[in-house]
């Protein structure tokens, strides 16, 4: 037997009363039921999701009372109609144009949006066995499998598939991106002159504002320098930033979801954070006390070519030349951070 | 008349204002009863209940803002608890004690903002400044029993890098506790940044052209 509203269209029932209904309804019943670590705590760095239905995306926040020596950390660019209030006020913005990014504070609570996300696992292509990224144990257990493998042969192209064709009811899918959390700093410039002589000095950051980045790719952390000739390429590449994996956020599809599927809200999120605290940064050098460095060698600049001199230094330091030795390591500006 | 009352069903042509009238009836008798460790906060689209899964975590340093008060919870640095200068020019640590360790009357004492105003991006901060010795180092118990301002907490609305360093250099170096936001020069909401019992102060010496220069750093143990 089909139902259906009946006499309210003929006025059997106010609207009044009905929004009446709706509104105690709405209000006094629970919309939503959360966890909480303990009453009223949530630690630094932690991270929420939610998706979003009017624009169809997933969403992200950062807990608001993250500080990084002090200072507001900034979230990726976001378009002036997207941020919140307390944004607009502290820079002035409403009357901007709507499609004008600005930047918000973390405290400031943005729903930042998830960028493209990467795939891990199930879904994800790897060349070798070995270069796909791990699943996290906690997924694997809940139907995340291996990513394929992608086998080259001498005249072949194939694909090693991660779990059993059977399983794929069963099998789900899992997305990523991660937080990246840079600290500008100053760096120091190596300049070789004319005469053969290679000074450092400190050139600071112009804009030393904590920021966070949200990217799909994999973060990979610098890695230690092996060699002097390494330490000097990491020296005349250094961007001037310290860079620092503080979460990631997962997404997990529900079981038997087509590959390549995109997120949509039937997919799970999942926050984890690295860094459970507010921190401090600083770099290895008193810029106060800081001196110009400077390291005279017997080789002169040939016809301009700085690369003689990085050479001749090289010789030295590979002599265990304790002049040029002592002038990499105080050359050297590092940032770190810690725990407040 | 309806087939059935309690699920609504009816017939084309019945009226349903005495069934909303139920469901209305229904939904008000329904109480939310929130039980230990759950918490229910309203907003425009309704109520939001959040429950307290975990086990409860005692911060250090908890900074609460009541109009133009701020209450912390105590912490150490260097295994010290500081002082909040109250009124009439007396000195109460955050355990609620006084300096030589007697219950103080009016039990935690509160930092009090009645003159304070924000600094740079309408902030400021809740701090722990110590005056250091000479020699650069932390004042003993002793010490600050006969002088419990030389360990305080202080609101301060210049607190950059530039004037941490500026402190230190006076020998008088700060540590931010808790950031506060302003608006229309008054206090609105309080960040909190450290959270550990127990704080460490550290410090290195730098030396160029004959000069020695000390840096302090402040770190959770």
């Amino acid at each position: 037997m089909t139902l259906r509203p009946f006499r309210i269209m003929r006025g059997g029932i106010s609207l009044k009363d009905a929004r009446a209904l709706v509104k105690f309804i709405r209000y006094w019943r629970p919309l939503t039921v959360e966890s909480d670590d303990a009453l009223g705590f949530r630690h630094p760095w932690q991270i929420s999701a939610r998706w979003d239905p009017s624009q169809e995306r997933w969403e992200m926040q950062i807990f608001r009372d993250t500080y990084v020596a002090n200072r507001e950390i900034l979230a990726p660019s976001m378009r002036v109609d997207e941020v919140p209030e307390e944004t607009l006020r502290r820079l002035g913005a409403e009357k901007q144009e709507r499609s004008d990014l600005v930047r918000p504070w973390i405290s400031e609570e943005p729903w930042i949006p998830v960028p493209e996300m990467r795939r891990v696992g199930t879904d994800a292509v790897a060349t070798t066995a070995t270069s796909a990224e791990p699943i996290p144990e906690y997924f694997a257990e809940r139907g995340v499998v291996s990513a394929d493998e992608l086998v080259i042969g001498v005249q072949s192209l194939s694909v090693r598939s991660g779990g059993s064709p059977g399983d794929r009811e069963k099998q789900r899918l899992l997305r990523a991106v991660d937080v990246i959390l840079n600290q500008p700093r100053p760096t120091a410039g190596l300049q070789v002159g004319s005469d053969g002589r290679i000074t450092v000095d400190i050139r600071p950051a112009g804009d030393s504002s904590p920021f966070l980045t949200i990217t799909g790719a994999r973060f990979e952390p610098k890695s230690e320098a092996s060699s002097a000739a390494e330490e000097i390429a990491g020296a005349v590449a250094d961007d001037g930033i310290d860079r620092r994996h503080v979460g990631t956020l997962w997404l997990l599809s529900p079981p038997g979801t087509s590959r390549d599927s995109e997120p949509d809200e039937t997919w799970q999120p999942f926050g984890q954070h690295f860094e459970f605290w507010s921190l401090d940064h600083d770099i290895n050098r008193d810029l106060n006390v800081f001196e110009p460095v400077v390291l005279e060698l017997a080789a002169p600049l040939a016809g301009g070519v700085a690369q003689g001199v990085i050479d001749t230094f090289l010789d030295n330091i590979e002599q265990e030349d304790a002049a040029a030795s002592a002038f990499l390591s105080s050359a050297k500006v590092d940032g770190g951070f810690w725990t407040v | 008349m309806a087939y059935n009352r309690r699920i609504l069903e009816g017939r084309p042509g019945d009226s349903v204002l005495r069934w909303w009238r139920e469901v209305y009836k229904w939904a008000r008798s329904l109480p939310v009863v929130l039980g230990p460790n759950m918490r229910a906060t309203f907003g425009p689209l309704g109520m939001k209940v959040r429950v307290a899964s975990g086990r409860p975590v005692r911060i250090s340093w908890r900074a609460g803002l009541s109009g133009r008060e701020i209450t912390l919870s105590a912490g150490y640095v260097e295994n010290q608890i500081p002082s909040i200068a109250v009124e009439g020019g007396d000195f109460v640590r955050l355990d609620a004690r006084t300096a030589d360790g007697e219950e103080a009357a009016n039990g935690r004492p509160k930092l009090s903002l009645a003159d304070a105003e924000p600094g740079a991006d309408n902030r400021s901060a809740v701090v722990v400044s110590v005056q250091l010795n000479e020699d650069g180092t932390f004042p003993d118990g002793e010490q600050l029993e006969e002088d419990p301002g030389l360990f305080t907490v202080e609101h301060r609305s210049d607190f950059s890098a530039v004037d941490r360093r500026g402190a230190a250099e006076q020998g008088r170096p700060f540590h931010v506790l808790a950031i506060l936001y302003w608006r229309d020069n008054e206090p609105v909401r309080i960040g909190q940044v450290a959270m550990h019992d127990y704080i460490l102060l550290e410090s290195e010496s730098e030396t160029a052209s004959g000069e020695t220069v000390k840096r302090y750093f402040f770190s959770a143990a």
